[in-house]
């Protein structure tokens, strides 16, 4: 680029332009007195101070709930797919609540599924056949 | 040439500091009146209107002095404060009055010939005209660069565009300007 054009160098920087004699020293002075009060500069101030602390830490406040809630999800996950099917085995609350025969009878029995049942004994290969004579079917209360 | 004052880490300390605020504000004025003034009278030309906008320019920035945090640099604020009103001065006398770009270019040239305050360099005139006749853009680059010397990096600061934009912007100021003295000839 040919900056140092030969008028530009010429012209050494110069603008030609000249202001009334006293110009900036009168400006000023006119200025400064026209600034109007500002008695609420200091609430101002301590307002800017902790809005700009605020404004400083919010995005690693942020970043830090977008690390938790990843962890907890993540977290979460994992204790959905590692959760140990309770069995009677490794469960001895489990083991105590199936041994209470009344607990059994009213919260169990009571809400297995007619339909559920006799689709989970098909798959087991009970004939149809044998379910006509079974305590099930033959039950004084037939499951709904 | 003004030049822009060195960044004066005192000052803007005590532009932070409730009680010491308006004295220093006094100090800021009388640091950037000048460069200020050259800035915007390059932009609108006349005395008048250079100094209407450069009251506006310092009582927005003392209207709003408590936002100013220090960590851009006090002249980056003011510049960007003050080429501000140029523009919305400029786009107002535009939509006001009904003109299109060229038609206010046409209005600055003839504000330059009408100018009385000036030294009688014809020259400088003539690169006055030259300069009112760039797009506005360009126009402020190529003040920013040729009459402040301004670095390319304080000039992006202050305008939010990147340094290569401006190089090239203030290249075709300069071939602008040189075809335009071509023409003269």
């Amino acid at each position: 680029m040919k900056e140092d054009d030969k008028i530009l160098s010429k012209l050494q920087r110069r603008d030609g332009m000249t202001v009334p004699e006293g110009y900036f020293e009168q400006f000023a002075a006119r200025m400064e007195a026209s600034l109007p009060d500002r008695p609420e500069l200091n609430a101002d101030f301590k307002a800017a101070v902790s809005r700009t602390l605020w404004q400083r830490v919010r995005p690693y406040v942020y970043m830090a709930a977008m690390f938790g809630g990843v962890w907890c999800m993540l977290k979460m996950f994992n204790m959905m797919n590692s959760t140990p099917s309770l069995s009677l085995e490794t469960s001895p609350t489990m083991a105590e609540a199936f041994s209470n025969e009344t607990f059994v009878n009213e919260c169990v029995v009571n809400n297995v599924n007619q339909w559920d049942l006799y689709d989970s004994l098909m798959v087991d290969g009970v004939e149809p056949e044998a379910l006509l004579d079974s305590a099930i079917v033959n039950d004084d209360a037939p499951l709904q | 040439m003004s030049e822009i004052p060195a960044e004066n880490t005192q000052l803007i300390e005590r532009l932070r500091q409730p009680d010491t605020v308006r004295e220093a504000f006094g100090e800021v004025i009388k640091l950037y009146s000048e460069p200020l003034y050259r800035q915007l009278r390059r932009m609108v030309q006349t005395h008048e209107d250079a100094d209407d906008l450069l009251q506006n320019t310092f009582m927005k920035a003392w209207m709003s002095i408590e936002n100013f945090r220090g960590d851009a640099r006090l002249s980056t604020w003011l510049y960007k404060i003050a080429i501000n009103e140029a523009i919305t001065f400029l786009a107002r006398e535009r939509r006001t009055q009904g003109l299109s770009l060229d038609d206010q270019e046409a209005q600055l040239v003839s504000r330059i010939e009408a100018d009385t305050d000036i030294d009688g360099d014809a020259l400088a005139q003539e690169l006055r005209k030259a300069i009112a006749s760039l797009p506005e853009k360009q126009r402020l680059v190529f003040n920013m660069k040729y009459f402040d010397d301004m670095k390319y990096e304080d000039i992006s600061n202050i305008l939010g565009t990147t340094v290569g934009a401006l190089k090239a912007s203030y290249h075709l100021a300069v071939k602008k300007i040189e075809t335009f003295f071509k023409e003269k000839e």
